[in-house]
């Protein structure tokens, strides 16, 4: 038998080692391949009960989650999300089994710092539609006792997490000094009902002494923030859903959301709607008002005085200053003037609306703002932002 | 006076004074009966009319009293009054005779101005419904 030598004997063992070491390494790229990169131990929660899983993180949701403040990353991020959840709606609807798998993806809410009451609302209204076309779909958050406090205690008074069947609203993480939110509502008809009852819970978050609705009215009365309601979900109601595809029939719930804060420590009270219609802008062509709205398109940018994205700043001011019609039956448009009176009634107030890739804001002292939006919102957004001296005194 | 049906006060011999907030509703709602609760068509139909009808029987004037609501939006008001005359119930001048409004509340007196706004401009046209 041939001699081995020392050099050899040692060259063979490095070569075994190698080997093993290059099928361990293959071994665990593989199980990184099945887990994905970036995987890791997460607690989830679902119907009240707590699991481990190790699953991924493959969705960045913006640090800053504020669609005014950050809008570019938030609507795109908001679209995005949008997208994802009707192709899974879609897959569900169709009957098929779309299991949560280890290693699958999900949306990590921890890296959030801010996020802003209209987004909130925005978030939890894309959540509310996937439960009402699919009541059944246990929906999960994923490491919330992780979450930003800031960030937890808005989702929480929302109705977020009450919404999967996480928990029931409590006042308990309210954070001292910080705004105070009311669960939001939604309603397919006009928000009548849902307004009264959001004028008594902020009657009652801004400390005032509401012992009946006759309180709430004398109270909140003046401000006419009840009228305004009633325009903006009228206006949901009768055009925002009107023209709705058979295709995507399947994937929209004719709905508006509403949400009201409070911020003790300013004495201000906000108050969003939103919607995933069709937008304002979108619909005008439909108004009553179009031939005044058209002209001033026409004056404004030539040519034919169309509707288009890219004229939807300028379309949403003409919407938002058009003047009362003279006949009842052309008040039978929209009378979205109404929304603007509510920031009048107030010593200091600021109406935002945002509609497709328009921009609107009036606020009081100041001229009235309206820019084009880097995308689209892809529905419309009301917030009002009011400050009365009675308010602040009670608080 | 004859007797007066019940939510509809007695004020004196000759008014019949109508609260909405106590007799229909404090937060009113649209102007159609099929985009909500409360709305001005519902009170025309199921409310007013009955009521004004039987005060104009009685040669009673009828007085509708604003206060007391959270506000109004312009198409319940347009609706429930000016749909009064569109929809062939009364005419203009019944209505100018027998119906008016009260606000006492300042910011009341806005919706006042606006449902008196309605009814007159109002116009009967071919939608006119059969009377009853």
């Amino acid at each position: 038998m041939k001699k081995i030598s020392l050099k050899r004997k040692a060259w063979i063992r490095r070569h075994q080692r190698l080997a093993e070491l290059s099928s361990l390494l293959e071994k665990r790229k593989r199980k990184e391949r099945r887990r994905g990169t970036g995987s890791k131990l997460v607690t989830i929660e679902r119907e009240g009960e707590r699991h481990q899983i190790i699953a991924k993180v493959s969705h960045e949701v913006p640090r800053n989650f504020d669609i005014e403040a950050n809008y570019e990353e938030t609507a795109k991020f908001i679209s995005e999300f949008r997208r994802k959840l009707d192709k899974s709606l879609l897959l569900r609807l169709a009957g098929q089994r779309v299991r949560a798998r280890i290693g699958s993806a999900y949306y990590d809410l921890v890296p959030i710092n801010h996020i802003s009451l209209a987004t909130a609302l925005m978030f939890a209204a894309e959540y509310d539609r996937a439960l009402v076309k699919i009541p059944e779909w246990n929906l999960a958050t994923f490491d919330a006792h992780k979450w930003n406090p800031g960030v937890r205690s808005v989702l929480d008074q929302i109705g977020f997490m009450e919404l999967l069947r996480i928990q029931k609203p409590t006042n308990s993480i309210l954070l001292p000094g910080k705004m105070q939110i009311t669960p939001f509502s939604h309603a397919e008809g006009i928000g009548n009902e849902e307004a009264a009852k959001l004028l008594m819970m902020v009657a009652n978050l801004l400390g005032l002494r509401i012992e009946s609705i006759d309180d709430a009215v004398q109270v909140l009365g003046p401000v006419r923030l009840f009228d305004a309601i009633i325009e903006a979900t009228e206006n949901t109601r009768l055009h925002a859903y009107e023209n709705v595809t058979p295709e995507h029939a399947n994937l929209v719930v004719k709905r508006w959301w509403m949400t009201g804060a409070v911020d003790q420590s300013e004495g201000r009270l906000t108050v969003v709607i939103y919607d995933r219609g069709a937008t304002i802008p979108a619909t005008l062509p439909r108004s009553a008002h179009w031939g005044r709205i058209k002209r001033g398109l026409e004056w404004f940018f030539g040519g034919e005085g169309e509707s288009r994205p890219e004229n939807d700043a300028v379309s949403l001011d003409l919407a938002m200053s058009r003047g009362k019609s003279s006949t009842g039956l052309e008040n039978r448009g929209k009378g979205l003037k109404v929304l603007r009176r509510v920031v009048d009634e107030c010593s200091k107030g600021r109406l935002l609306v945002m509609s497709r890739r328009g921009k609107y804001v009036y606020e009081s002292g100041k001229k009235r703002v309206y820019s084009q939006l880097p995308v689209s919102l892809e529905g419309t957004l009301i917030q009002w932002e009011l400050w009365r001296p009675e308010w602040r005194s009670m608080t | 006076m004859g007797a007066v049906a019940t939510g509809v006060e007695e004020h004196d011999m000759s008014d019949v004074v109508i609260n909405i907030a106590k007799d229909f509703t404090k937060s009113p709602g649209g102007r159609y009966m099929k985009d909500g609760s409360f709305s001005g068509e519902l009170f025309r139909e199921k409310f007013l009319v009955p009521k004004i009808r039987d005060a104009i029987t009685q040669s009673n004037h009828v007085i509708i009293e604003l206060d007391g609501t959270f506000g109004y939006a312009s198409s319940f008001l347009d609706e429930a009054f000016g749909g009064l005359v569109r929809e062939g119930y009364f005419d203009q001048k019944t209505l100018s005779k027998n119906l008016s409004f009260r606000a006492t509340e300042p910011h009341v007196k806005y919706y006042k101005l606006l449902a008196e706004q309605f009814l007159s401009e109002a116009t009967e046209n071919s939608s006119v419904r059969e009377r009853a």
